[in-house]
């Protein structure tokens, strides 16, 4: 009987799973080894032919390629320490208990997030052009000149995912039994450090979470720059994503974007390893610290 | 058609336009190839002076095109082909369609039997074995097209599409400026570089001209009409040769008017450009043939305020009379088309038969196809010699056009790396032009990112 229940648990278990692993492996697994497999060969007159890790070769000689990388990572640590700490701020400030209308601000500041990610690279476009924008005119600022351009796209990107993520926030933050910050307010802890003190360091395994999202989506960055392309001069080697699409569909070159794709895969996944170790390391830390100190004490 | 309105969306850089090629040693053979095809044992039919073949079995075949009004096309040719039904896609304009081409092509699935493509895209595609040659069937209509734009759609004896429409570039300028200004027509780039310096002096609000920053394939124009011929070869053999002095000389002279504020650079298509254009911000324009129906037309709602006008290209010395294009299409039959000696016959014949080029010439607001046709036969007809009403009804294509159209540079040829040239040389000169390099590191950096990127595809390149 035990053993039967057993096994039917473990049937049932896997029923659940196989919708999941159906698309796991139809569009994730199996465009990745194709990806891969078609990254052994380079198209010749019409022909594949097969050239081994040539094209990888290449692809580390690519300086053009590792500037995208480079400049997209920038962009990933500048968007999302921006991002990160507004969101945090935002869902603190609405976690307070003198925050007024909270529905009405969390749907605001959530809205942008529900306008498509291309209708706001075109919105922004618009927004940015100097020339019909007075605002930007009396400051004689140009978002849409190079230097400008990668914050142009920090800001458009922070506009919209910041009321996201502060959502995420929000939510771990309801969680939180309200013992806590009773027992806070008891030992004489003001808003702020309540805030600081107990709701920042709850809301660790949040924030962990995503800045490994926020930097896997910096990574992918595309269609931001693709849309102010059509407003201004925009390197395909701004990003690595939009290299791989130009190379794809402008060139017809699908082994070398393959290659490229791979690349960036495995760049994304080895950082967001090393993220992930490096908050537990710090995680570790501290909680050892901490039992150090707890001892000392008694 | 142009390409110009699929550039201006959204996808403009990316996909750009591609290239070409043509290669050029086959003014001689092709001749050769085209008489052996006349002894093809078809029956040859004439329509309106076009020898083509009769035709007499059932054909369906498919046809992706954004030519406006293309319908009527079909139609008039259905009335003399009636076995053969032509499905009309509208797969999208320029770089849009290529996308689309490229992955039915890749994918072996819903592949048209006739593209349309832009002259600079048909290396890649050729390269690719994706289009059919059809000189056993059409090959015999050579002599029916501007002689450039033939070279540009073979290869030795072998056909690969049929020119369908060019870009001849041209001066454009507005005349109520420059006789307000006294200004003459500048016939030679040195004194258009002295006419935009003074003009800026007087006037220093307006800009004598604006550099598309946003188009590698109007800056190739710009290097095709100073006889720079960057590209020479065909199938795996290619000789690279983008930095010349000629080419450093074109872009040093733009950068040195940007630099001055003469002239603008600007993403052409923006809406700062469409403001710019309306309002009559610049004096000249460097367009083509279809520059007026594509550019002054949709965006300059002043046209009778400002009176554009064409003039002849200036030519970087004085007394020669050389050059480029910039846009034009051709429509290529697909190799894997199972009526490819229909799709061929559908191609040469909506482009080469009087009774369509009468249609194909008309303006696309009067319901024609607004092209400045590839098919000489199209510059006798009425239409095309009209009064242009969008430019101060001077009959441009007569004064102008035509006779730009036998001086483009017949040397000239894309490689199979279009758009990744004209990435590289938006880049590069972005850079120039803002001071962060010189015009000739700037050729130099596409020249070896050009030659590196074609040595990893396996081709033989020279320098």
């Amino acid at each position: 009987m035990t053993q039967s229940g057993y096994g039917n648990r473990q049937v049932s278990s896997w029923a659940f799973l196989v919708p999941f692993l159906l698309l796991f492996l139809a569009f994730l697994f199996v465009p990745m080894v194709y990806a891969f497999y078609s990254s052994l060969f380079i198209n010749r007159m019409g022909q594949e032919v097969f050239v081994g890790f040539r094209n990888y070769l290449n692809a580390f000689q690519d300086a053009a390629f590792w500037g995208s990388v480079l400049n997209v990572i920038r962009y990933a640590v500048i968007q999302g320490v921006i991002m990160l700490v507004l969101s945090i701020a935002l869902a603190l400030l609405l976690d307070t208990r003198y925050a007024r209308f909270k529905p009405f601000f969390r749907l605001v500041y959530f809205l942008p997030y529900a306008v498509p990610g291309v209708f706001a690279s075109i919105m922004w476009g618009f927004l940015y052009s100097k020339p019909l924008d007075p605002l930007l005119q009396a400051l004689h600022v140009d978002p849409l000149s190079s230097g400008a351009l990668l914050y142009a796209i920090v800001n458009i990107a922070t506009w919209e995912w910041a009321g996201y993520n502060m959502t995420l926030y929000i939510a771990s933050l309801t969680g939180v039994s309200s013992e806590m910050y009773e027992a806070g307010v008891m030992d004489g802890c003001n808003e702020f450090q309540l805030a600081w003190y107990i709701k920042v360091p709850l809301l660790r395994p949040t924030i962990v979470m995503t800045i490994i999202l926020s930097f896997i989506g910096s990574m992918q960055l595309f269609n931001e720059p693709f849309l102010l392309s059509a407003l201004t001069p925009i390197s395909q080697t701004f990003a690595p994503n939009l290299d791989i699409y130009s190379m794809a569909f402008g060139l017809t070159n699908l082994p070398y974007a393959a290659t490229l794709s791979v690349i960036l895969g495995a760049i994304t996944i080895f950082i967001s390893c090393v993220a992930m170790m490096v908050t537990r390391l710090i995680q570790g830390a501290r909680s050892r610290r901490k039992h150090v100190a707890l001892a000392v004490e008694v | 058609m142009k390409s110009r309105k699929a550039k201006f969306g959204v996808a403009c850089s990316l996909a750009g336009a591609m290239s070409v090629a043509l290669v050029g040693c086959t003014v001689g053979s092709a001749n050769a190839s085209s008489s052996a095809s006349i002894t093809a044992p078809k029956e040859v039919l004439t329509v309106g002076g076009l020898p083509l073949p009769k035709y007499t079995q059932k054909a369906n075949i498919t046809w992706w095109s954004w030519v406006p009004n293309a319908q009527t096309e079909v139609s008039i040719f259905e009335k003399y082909y009636p076995n053969i039904k032509v499905k009309l896609v509208d797969a999208g304009a320029g770089s849009t369609e290529y996308q689309k081409f490229s992955t039915v092509v890749q994918a072996g699935a819903g592949v048209p039997d006739v593209v349309m493509l832009e002259f600079d895209m048909m290396p890649q595609y050729i390269n690719m074995g994706a289009l059919a040659d059809i000189s056993q069937y059409v090959g015999n209509l050579k002599s029916k097209f501007t002689p450039w734009t033939w070279n540009q759609v073979s290869v030795g004896s072998k056909v690969y599409g049929i020119p369908e429409d060019t870009g001849p570039m041209g001066l454009f300028y507005q005349s109520s400026v420059f006789s307000k200004y006294h200004l003459s027509v500048p016939t030679t780039w040195s004194q258009f570089e002295q006419e935009a310096l003074n003009f800026h002096k007087k006037d220093p609000k307006q800009y004598f001209a604006y550099f598309s920053n946003n188009d590698g394939q109007w800056m190739t124009g710009l290097l095709w009409q100073a006889g720079v011929t960057p590209f020479q070869g065909s199938g795996n053999n290619w000789k690279v040769d983008i930095d010349t002095p000629q080419a450093v000389k074109v872009f040093t002279m733009w950068q040195n008017l940007v630099k001055a504020g003469a002239v603008q650079n600007i993403a052409a298509g923006s809406p700062e450009w469409q403001k710019n254009i309306n309002s009559g911000l610049y004096a000249t324009a460097v367009g083509s043939a279809w520059y007026d129906s594509e550019t002054l037309v949709p965006y300059d709602h002043n046209l009778t305020k400002h009176k554009w006008r064409a003039a002849i290209i200036p030519q970087w010395s004085p007394g020669n009379t050389m050059d480029g294009d910039w846009g034009g299409s051709v429509q290529a039959v697909t190799k894997v088309s199972k009526y490819p000696e229909a799709a061929a016959i559908f191609a040469a014949f909506i482009n080469a038969a009087p009774v369509e080029l009468t249609h194909d010439v008309a303006p696309a607001k009067d319901g024609g196809g607004g092209l400045f046709p590839a098919a000489i036969a199209g510059f006798n007809i009425p239409a095309f010699k009209a009064p242009n009403p969008a430019l101060d009804n001077q009959p441009a294509n007569v004064d102008i056009f035509e006779k730009e159209s036998s001086r483009v540079n017949t040397k000239f040829q894309w490689s199979p790396w279009t758009s990744y040239v004209f990435n590289e040389l938006q880049t590069e000169i972005e850079k120039a032009f803002t001071g962060k390099e010189s015009v000739q590191q700037a050729l130099a950096n596409v020249q070896q990112q050009v030659v590196n990127y074609a040595r990893s595809q396996g081709y033989n390149v020279t320098t």
